[in-house]
């Protein structure tokens, strides 16, 4: 057990030690007052304008918003691409359906489509979201189909000879075999959903990290900028742990 | 009687340019129920498309060829005859005895079922204490035992066999080698195996059938009968000769003979094998080897040419 705690120990010290560089380089170009203040505030000033942000200025319902917005969409684009990759992997007709328009619409610039859908959807919930699910699902549906290309030729047949039916491939061989990098993928689409919602709260939001952002920086309050910043980074080091987490248990045999 | 016949079978692979390439040409085969029969040829040539073909998974070239089992024409691959591939045989997400299941996984039997026979060929192959453990915490050989069980966990009128130790090193094999043997002779499984190694089929052929190199074609076949001390039968027949010629020759094959390790030693296997090998490196003339036989035993023949 010791030898454990010893190990975990290690772990997060060595995890631990870019951050305390980048802190150190970070509080060494900083300056407290003056103009220079102004570009690079240092760490302990923006340590104190995120403790003001949760305490005086109601921050917590801003992350709370903000990670509700990411997960909707997140989800939202994992429930749809995923099936719809794995058709486009496992389906000449499907690949012929779905790729060339998931191409086209994957090289659409997200930003340059929320004028759009303001028109469509307004300035609530459902625009951000549908800015984080538009920018994720299209992105995840070639990922996923590279994927399940991927799956041994010799399994589907195992299958076959065995009187498996085509949707039984697809439940049996094709799903088992993609689902530990359906899943990594997903972790790693989680963090693009994050810059769509900061794309999506610097238009047009009254809420949301992104907002609370924008705001800081029309009125030069650069530490509130870099804490909102900062805030991100950390839920966002917290979602992919949190992935990461079951991770053994969900695929015990990779 | 359980019995595939495969008749007059070709394939041509065409390629995307336009080529056409024939890997197999006019082929015949029957293999009875309980018999061991094993394809012999050079590495890439023809001998797995041929096994694709009986399973179903790959379609013979159209013509008047004929393709049944149990009389059923073979029109997919089915439950009744399960491969085992050379590598890729266990599903790595599922435990032993799950990857055992599988085979069973899409037949109309009761879950309870599907356990009681999963654990009970686990048990013949000896891997009971294995059931829960993932593929990748298996060696080779034990992940080939896993596939062995699950195919006859499925009760398939014949076990196709392509190369499957060949990935194994020579102890391992020659384990499996054995235990095939013995699992062969205490269930009475048809199997239809398939390797480029010669003493492999020499070992385990109850019948061995030797293709030529590409397009394959039946060069000769030989049926060992080691444990009588004499190679029996070697025949080299036109295509249309051949149907009605295996017709009559496996009569005696309900009954499997006695095999086992002790053949290895016997130096009618030893002969057996140089004996395949020379006619492999001949082409298709038995050579001297094939000679040195006959003349001692007397009761091998050799059907003249045509």
């Amino acid at each position: 057990m010791r030898g454990t705690v010893a190990r975990k120990a290690r772990i997060f010290v060595t995890g631990a030690i870019p951050f305390v560089g980048v802190v150190v380089l970070w509080q060494l170009a900083a300056a407290d007052s003056g103009p220079r203040a102004i570009f690079l505030p240092p760490p302990l000033r923006v340590i104190h304008e995120l403790r003001d942000l949760f305490v005086y200025q109601g921050f917590a319902r801003d992350v709370a918003i903000s990670i509700y917005r990411v997960t909707a969409g997140f989800l939202l684009a994992a429930c749809i691409a995923v099936p719809l990759g794995l058709v486009a992997g496992t389906s000449r007709l499907g690949d012929l359906l779905i790729q060339p328009i998931n191409d086209f619409t994957r090289y659409l610039p997200v930003p340059s489509l929320i004028p759009l859908f303001i028109l469509w959807t307004g300035i609530g919930d459902v625009e951000k979201v549908l800015v984080i699910f538009v920018g994720t699902v299209f992105q995840v549906i070639p990922l996923v189909a590279d994927t399940a290309r991927g799956v041994p030729r010799e399994f589907v047949d195992l299958a076959l000879t065995n009187g498996a039916s085509r949707w039984q491939v697809l439940r049996r061989i094709v799903w088992p075999w993609c689902f530990p990098q359906v899943y990594d993928h997903l972790r790693v689409a989680l963090g693009w959903a994050w810059s769509y919602l900061v794309i999506a709260e610097l238009v047009a939001a009254v809420s949301g990290i992104g907002h609370v952002i924008i705001q800081a920086q029309r009125f030069i309050q650069t530490a509130r900028v870099m804490a909102g910043i900062g805030t991100i980074g950390v839920v966002g080091l917290l979602f992919d742990q949190l992935f990461r987490l079951p991770r053994r248990r969900l695929f015990p045999w990779t | 009687m359980r019995e595939l016949v495969v008749r007059s079978v070709s394939k041509t692979y065409h390629g995307s340019d336009g080529s056409a390439r024939l890997v197999l040409n006019n082929v015949s085969l029957r293999i009875p129920s309980g018999e061991l029969l094993v394809l012999v040829g050079p590495s890439g040539c023809g001998k797995t498309t041929l096994l694709r073909i009986v399973a179903g998974l790959i379609r013979p070239d159209p013509g008047d060829c004929v393709l049944t089992l149990d009389g059923r024409p073979i029109t997919g691959p089915g439950p009744d005859r399960n491969v085992i591939f050379q590598a890729y045989t266990s599903l790595p997400w599922l435990s032993a005895l799950e990857n055992v299941r599988f085979g069973l996984l899409f037949q109309d039997l009761p879950r309870a079922e599907q356990y009681a026979r999963a654990e009970k060929f686990l048990e013949l192959v000896g891997l009971g204490e294995f059931r829960n453990h993932f593929p990748r915490e298996l060696s080779g050989g034990q992940r080939q035992r896993v596939a062995i069980a699950r195919t006859l966990a499925a009760g398939p009128a014949i076990m196709l066999m392509d190369e499957p130790f060949a990935a194994l090193d020579a102890q391992a094999r020659e384990r499996m080698q054995d235990d095939l043997l013995r699992i062969w002779q205490e269930t009475g499984a048809s199997i239809l195996f398939v390797t480029h190694d010669i003493a492999e089929a020499a070992y385990l052929g109850q019948r061995v059938v030797l293709l030529s190199q590409q397009p394959a074609e039946i060069l000769s076949e030989f049926s060992p009968g080691l444990e009588d001390g004499v190679v029996s039968r070697v025949s080299k027949l036109p295509p249309e000769d051949r149907a009605k010629e295996l017709a009559g020759t496996v009569g005696s094959t309900s009954q499997p003979p006695r095999r086992g390790p002790w053949l290895r030693y016997t130096p009618e296997y030893v002969n057996f094998t140089r004996l395949l090998r020379a006619a492999i490196s001949n082409g298709d003339s038995p050579g001297d080897a094939w000679k040195d036989r006959a003349g001692q035993s007397g009761a091998a023949r050799m059907a003249p040419r045509p």
